[in-house]
């Protein structure tokens, strides 16, 4: 019997005033896990992360952190839950050190322990102001408050924006350190695949706020396949379901889900990279969205 | 949470508290001078007026110098109503919209304190904070007052904010401000929308309310001649929030408006003339006759079924009077912090 799931969102929509940020998305997320959140800009990704995180609320469907339903709104629920903005906001007229502080009175599993180490690894001194540090060294802090509340589920809106590589591999190993000492689920969402393959093992594309792909990092790569088709006829091995039909393109590729063994050695099938998967599927859902 | 709102707020409150410092250093200056001032012309050899010819010079001089320092109250007080609103509404603005408006909320909200629970720290530092720093600016401005209109707590018949209903007031302009930055999240907006709502919510207590809060006082007035003078009598004390002075249907309680005011000192003015013309077969110029004059308009108060007041409160109930709206302002405050305790939960980051 498989686990739980951490998060489990159903039949999720959020509309702004002039706008749907996400449409009847449905999706269940396996503790343990670090996954990725993929999308282009304006899918909904942020949208999804914040409802997630108990900062907005669904306008219609359900959520559910941790088999909760509804909005996070005990000290036991928001104690197990550690949330990042894409924008890093911090009060800009702190002290790192005044920072530290406000997290550990606001948080009942603060390490300020930890808090003070991964600050010392980054080289940030605690009595630095908050306005003077460069924007990687926000972020650096920002993901070290939340870090340090010790949360089961870390919740990270594009962590590793517009940082410089160093400060991105800083990052990263700071999150992987967090990963690796205990029992604790990621959901982050990024536009580095780079990332992706490095740190998750789970994927969940978005496409113009609908959830298009959710599934196991590795079983995503190991069940799709390019075909580099040359007629215009549809010969696609059994079981293959297309994706993204790019013949009349230069590259001539087609992208397939095989939801069968191929057993049929005349298809020359070659093995797709996370990005052409994550494209295909991306260009789909637009031009499926154009058509509807 | 409170540390971080105190924190938070912190270099505003340092600002405010020099604000005050100043207002008070000011007053308490001025105020000592107008007591000092008026003391001496108020005293031999002045006598508040009458002086001998002798003392000419220095009583005008004396004079003019503390009735100058009178005539500068109202700019003084509306500077210190000004400051104290706009503290108090920078000290809310700060406290919810800054947060919305810098996406610090989006930290504060995702730390294990529910939502409430951020409200009420948050808004209590902001309303503590503002009660620290308009108290004592309340307090000298209820002694300046005092001193400078040598006791009397009316100036020009208008009740004077002083006394803690300033306090009441930038109360109630930092609970507006918090709970309209749940809803407005731009704080130098919010700033603006607090110093309005302060002052226009005391401009419709003074016209609409304050007769409701004490029971004002209705004088009919009776034209007399004195001495071949015509005279309105009783006249009332110059030291009263007048509300009222002009014709009213005999038996109505309410204050007419502006309109059905004028229209009925437009039918007494009328029927004057046509009553002079009857009588006399000319139309009187003004203070030619004054018992004419009195009697003519005197006939025709009857004949429309109509009398002159004056509505007032007096100065005795002064205090009362700030009881009781200090109450309301405190009350509506209250009324205001709830409704953002309740919506915060259902408003999004």
């Amino acid at each position: 019997m498989s686990a739980a799931p951490v998060v489990e969102l159903r039949g999720v929509t959020k509309e702004y005033r002039r706008k749907i940020a996400l449409r009847d998305c449905t999706l269940a997320i396996p503790p343990g896990r670090v996954v990725a959140l993929v999308g282009s800009n304006g899918a909904g990704k942020s949208t999804m992360l914040r409802i997630m995180a108990g900062l907005t609320s669904p306008s219609s469907g359900d959520v559910s952190i941790f088999g909760h339903s509804g909005a996070l709104d005990t000290v036991s629920q928001l104690s197990r839950v550690g949330y990042l903005d894409q924008d890093r906001p911090l009060y800009r007229g702190f002290r790192v050190s005044e920072m530290l502080r406000a997290a550990a009175r606001s948080n009942e599993h603060w390490n300020e322990q930890l808090a003070k180490d991964y600050l010392a690894q980054l080289g940030i001194g605690l009595d630095q102001r908050i306005r003077h540090l460069s924007g990687g060294q926000s972020a650096q802090v920002a993901l070290t408050l939340c870090l340090a509340t010790t949360p089961e589920l870390l919740i990270l809106d594009e962590p590793a924006a517009a940082l410089d590589p160093a400060a991105r591999q800083d990052l990263l190993q700071l999150l992987m350190q967090q990963v690796s000492g205990g029992n604790v689920s990621v959901v982050l969402s990024t536009h580095a695949l780079d990332d992706v393959i490095a740190i998750c093992d789970y994927l969940v594309v978005v496409a113009h706020g609908r959830v298009v792909v959710a599934d196991d990092l590795e079983f995503i790569l190991q069940s799709h396949r390019l075909m580099r088709a040359t007629t215009t006829h549809n010969l696609w091995p059994e079981g293959a379901v297309v994706i993204e039909d790019r013949r009349g393109t230069r590259d001539g590729m087609v992208l397939l889900r095989m939801e069968l063994p191929v057993t049929d050695g005349r298809v020359a099938l070659e093995e797709p990279t996370l990005d052409e998967i994550v494209l295909a599927y991306m260009r789909s859902a637009t031009i499926e969205e154009g058509v509807s | 949470m409170i540390w971080i709102a105190w924190r938070r707020l912190r270099s505003i409150f340092i600002a405010g508290a020099l604000a005050v410092a100043i207002i008070i250093a000011f007053a308490v200056s001025t105020g000592r001078t107008a007591q000092r001032l008026g003391f001496h012309y108020l005293h031999a050899p002045c006598h508040g007026g009458g002086w001998s010819t002798a003392n000419n010079v220095y009583c005008s001089k004396l004079g003019g110098q503390y009735f100058s320092l009178r005539g500068g109250q109202g700019n003084f007080l509306l500077v210190v109503i000004v400051v104290a609103l706009v503290v108090a509404s920078v000290v809310g603005a700060i406290t919810v919209a800054a947060e919305f408006d810098r996406g610090t909320v989006r930290w504060a909200w995702t730390q294990s304190r529910p939502r409430r629970r951020w409200w009420s720290e948050s808004s209590m530092v902001a309303l503590a904070g503002t009660a620290v720093l308009i108290a004592p600016l309340a307090f000298t401005m209820s002694w300046w007052e005092g001193a400078v209109g040598y006791g009397t707590r009316f100036d020009s018949q208008v009740f004077l904010v002083d006394g803690w209903i300033l306090l009441a007031y930038a109360l109630l302009a930092t609970a507006l401000t918090l709970v309209a930055g749940l809803l407005i999240r731009h704080p130098g907006w919010l700033v603006v929308v607090g110093l309005l709502a302060g002052v226009g919510t005391n401009y419709v207590v003074n016209k609409e309310w304050r007769t409701d809060l004490v029971a004002a006082r209705t004088s009919i007035i009776v034209d007399r001649v004195v001495q071949g003078h015509f005279e309105q009598l009783p006249l009332i004390a110059s030291q009263s929030d007048l509300f009222y002075a002009g014709f009213r249907p005999i038996g109505q309680s309410r204050n007419p408006s502006e309109l059905a005011s004028g229209n009925y000192n437009i039918q007494i003015n009328n029927c004057s003339t046509a009553v002079s013309k009857l009588v006399l077969g000319k139309t009187l110029r003004q203070n030619e006759s004054a018992a004419q004059t009195a009697q003519f308009e005197t006939t025709c108060e009857r004949r429309l079924g109509l009398q002159l007041v004056e509505v007032y409160i007096p100065e005795s109930e002064f205090w009362t009077l700030q009881d009781r709206e200090g109450g309301l302002v405190l009350g509506a405050s209250a009324l205001l912090w709830w409704c953002g305790w309740w919506w915060v939960r259902r408003t999004r980051a």
